[in-house]
């Protein structure tokens, strides 16, 4: 049953369990961002990223990147440490970028060691390529859900950012 | 209260971009609107702007978006003054509202900080003794007098260091 907060009656919260059994926190929110806003920010946003390609066409704040990732897009993953949890229990093995397959996850982890995004690999860079930049696809906070080069977002821009790969082997 | 024109659409891309509070925090508290927020409005004046904005009927995205701006300025305040206001407003009805003011309070200026008094050694500098000789000498250099410096402590990593005179 979903879990409902009762001072806070906009927010739901799915039974969300890592393979070991253990809760993890989410929320699932439908707050409407108005549509003039949403154009404002494809404008700002498709110039600053010309070569991205919108999977996905409605905005929706229900579920983030890591409940994209993590929660087959059904709710928000919020809290950042939980996601070492869920490598840890659900048994990700990490992977070097030499190897990297369709599938695996790519996860943005900034220099305080906090993951802040989280992203599904679809196309693995060229053998001959001198940097290993697959393709993926990720959800751009409540706006859509993005196919773009792994280095080609807000996330991947943050100084201090490195993206880290990992498979459910 | 002196009128601060914060940046509406950068500030919007932000909420709309963010995927955890974490990293919407992180940005907003990086945008100058709302270093200058904190500058000119008091601790009271940035939680009851926070408040008002958050309860608003037929509430706006654009007055999320400022009730999360007022939130975030908050965390240039001194730890205890923004723990005392905001238990005043217990339940922000807005969402991450709770994980906010725990970065809120990680953040803000701590008051306690730890005194560490320094006193360098005598240092030896191995060098060249001049340009046209590959003689290495030892060279001793004198020190200056102890060191003090405050460390603020908090729940944060961040460590600032005030040196005192």
């Amino acid at each position: 049953m979903p879990r409902r907060d009762l001072t806070r009656p906009w927010e739901i919260q799915l039974e969300l369990e890592t393979a070991k059994g253990n809760h993890i926190e989410n929320v699932q929110t439908s707050e409407p961002i108005p549509i003039g806003t949403i154009n404002g920010f494809e404008s700002r946003f498709r110039r600053l990223f010309p070569n991205i390609v919108e999977r996905t066409q409605r905005a929706t704040g229900k579920y983030n990147c890591h409940g994209m990732v993590f929660a087959s897009r059904r709710t928000q993953i919020y809290e950042p440490q939980l996601l070492r949890q869920i490598l840890s229990e659900d048994g990700y093995t990490k992977i070097s970028e030499n190897y990297i397959l369709p599938g695996d996850i790519a996860l943005y982890v900034s220099d305080s060691g906090q993951i802040d995004h989280s992203a599904v690999v679809v196309e693995r860079p060229p053998a001959e390529a001198f940097a290993k930049i697959p393709k993926v696809f990720s959800k751009w906070g409540a706006w859509v859900e993005v196919i773009h080069l792994a280095n080609e977002c807000p996330w991947a821009q943050e100084v201090g950012t490195t993206i880290e790969y990992y498979r459910m082997v | 209260m002196d009128k601060v024109s914060l940046n509406d659409n950068t500030l919007s891309d932000i909420v709309i971009l963010a995927n955890t509070p974490a990293f919407m925090f992180k940005r907003f508290r990086r945008d100058s609107s709302v270093q200058i927020l904190a500058s000119r409005l008091s601790t009271p004046e940035l939680a009851n702007c926070a408040n008002n904005f958050s309860m608003r009927q037929n509430r706006s995205f654009l007055d999320k978006v400022y009730a999360y701006a007022y939130l975030a300025a908050l965390s240039f305040k001194p730890a205890s003054d923004v723990r005392n206001e905001l238990r005043h407003y217990p339940n922000l009805p807005i969402e991450w509202s709770a994980e906010l003011i725990k970065l809120i309070l990680e953040n803000a200026v701590s008051e306690t900080y730890q005194i560490v008094l320094l006193t360098p050694q005598p240092s030896k500098f191995v060098g060249l003794h001049s340009q046209t000789s590959s003689t290495l000498s030892n060279v001793t250099y004198t020190t200056k007098p102890d060191i003090k410096v405050m460390i603020p402590i908090n729940n944060h990593n961040e460590r600032k260091v005030v040196h005192l005179d």
